[in-house]
């Protein structure tokens, strides 16, 4: 009678045992004890779960999804396996929401040293990815001498003003603010400080953002009032420090670094921009500002290295046209990349949400 | 992880009381904490605070005492004090750095 029951009768603790050994790829932790396994239920043969990942559903996800269908299956008695995908991002662990930006998750700052790197662009395309896989994105252009985002999206559409806060023009799902769209054409910001902190505050504050998963925000270079502001305003959930591969950008890249470090916020990681270049007419590759030095430069302070985007005249038509090259399909390499940094910098994100530090409990 | 407090009590008698989060309990007087305000203009002139109560009350606001504090960003604190002062940015390090207690002060002299 026994053995006869535990022939027809499918055990829970058989099913999470098998899914045990499933991995999430980039959290590099098996998905039970991630806590990511949802509804599973028994009927019978039949095995149903949801997978809930707390990062947006990128390609790897899949791979999850068939390891942990192949891995149920291997279980005598399961006849029919459903194994369902869903998404929740995660927000810092055990904290309550920043009282200014309620209804947003996660905050990440795109900064560099040094100026012509690639910030905008890599900003751009990297919420594009993020929204690409089911994340709901903001952008805001916290780049007031430069304000390069309403171009690079192509969203020229000023934001109207609601019954309370001002509401930001949205293309292609994400929601854009930058100082471009209360400046006149040709009119440049010759701001001081107290007008950029005021900027920074009611940029975040005053703008109706909505339920976000991630609000990228687009840093000027350098390490002035606007980096300050941010980083005193809202506790940033990460910084990600975009460099060439030349030592020129890196040195100065490492003094972003060392702000961000002297205001404990963490870096996320840092990505190289132009770090290579497939020449389209022989398609030998030249490595115009050297190759690899972020990731040396990762190794030794040890920071995540989140990848290399190539020099591309694509990039730059597609950027200078308003259709960011993140928006193609999955298929063209470059599009790739770009997956690669949105799927690298969400990573980073979730695992610092798992350790971080709440926020300190203030009792009046 | 970087040291920071876990919580701070503005309401504590006399004082301020902060949880660190390597476990280390700490309590600054409040006038202890106003006259070590590290803004710029508090740097140049120490204010001047009333620890004890006022002989004709109605007149002041009696001892110095923090009425708020806000979280700046992830490295700060900002405290409001009932003197009316608040620009005083008190980064976790230097929190630390000047806590009163008898194990901080005598390794600070050791």
């Amino acid at each position: 009678m026994g053995l006869f029951k535990k022939d027809r009768e499918l055990d829970e603790g058989a099913v999470l045992a098998a899914l045990q050994n499933v991995q999430d790829p980039d959290l590099n932790q098996d998905i039970v004890s991630l806590g990511f396994i949802r509804n599973l239920k028994l009927a019978g043969g039949m095995v149903s779960s949801t997978i809930e990942f707390n990062m947006p559903l990128f390609p790897s996800k899949r791979q999850v999804q068939l390891q942990a269908e192949e891995a149920v299956k291997q279980i005598p008695g399961v006849t029919e396996v459903l194994i369902s995908l869903a998404s929740s991002i995660s927000t810092r662990a055990g904290s309550e929401r920043n009282p200014l930006i309620p209804t947003v998750r996660n905050t990440i700052a795109v900064a560099s040293g040094k100026g012509g790197v690639g910030k905008s662009t890599v900003a751009a395309n990297l919420a594009i990815a993020l929204a690409k896989y089911g994340a709901r994105v903001g952008l805001m252009d916290a780049d007031v001498y430069g304000p390069s985002i309403p171009m690079l999206m192509g969203a020229f559409d000023p934001p109207s003003v609601g019954t309370a806060k001002i509401l930001p023009p949205e293309i292609r799902g994400i929601k854009l603010i930058s100082v471009g769209y209360f400046l006149p054409k040709d009119e440049a910001v010759i701001w001081r400080g107290p007008m950029l902190h005021k900027m920074v505050q009611q940029f975040l504050g005053d703008v109706d953002w909505g339920e976000l998963d991630y609000l990228v925000i687009d840093l000027p270079p350098g390490t002035g009032d606007i980096q300050l502001s941010l980083c005193q305003t809202i506790p940033l959930t990460g910084a990600v420090v975009v460099s060439t591969p030349q030592d020129l950008a890196l040195e100065v890249a490492s003094k972003a670094i060392a702000m961000f470090k002297r205001l404990n916020t963490p870096i996320l990681g840092i990505a190289e921009n132009m770090s290579y270049y497939v020449c389209p007419h022989c398609g030998d590759r030249d490595d115009i500002f050297g190759h690899g030095g972020a990731r040396k430069a990762c190794e030794k302070g040890g920071y995540p290295f989140l990848g290399e985007i190539p020099l591309s005249t694509l990039i730059r038509t597609r950027s200078d046209q308003g259709q960011p090259v993140a928006l193609e399909d999955g298929d063209s390499p470059i599009s790739r990349a770009f997956t690669d940094l949105a799927r690298a910098v969400a990573s980073q994100v979730s695992l610092n949400n798992a350790q971080a530090a709440p926020l300190i409990s203030i009792e009046e | 992880m970087a040291l920071a407090p876990k919580s701070i009590k503005l309401s504590a008698p006399k004082g301020i009381e902060i949880q660190w989060n390597d476990g280390h309990q700490a309590f600054y007087p409040h006038a202890f904490l106003r006259t070590r305000c590290p803004c710029a203009a508090c740097r140049d002139h120490p204010p001047e605070v009333k620890t004890d109560p006022d002989p004709l009350p109605i007149y002041g606001k009696g001892p110095i005492k923090a009425t708020g504090a806000e979280q700046i960003g992830h490295y700060a604190i900002q405290f409001h004090w009932n003197d009316g002062h608040s620009s005083g940015i008190y980064s976790f390090a230097y929190l630390r750095e000047i806590c009163p207690c008898d194990e901080c002060q005598s390794k600070r002299l050791g």
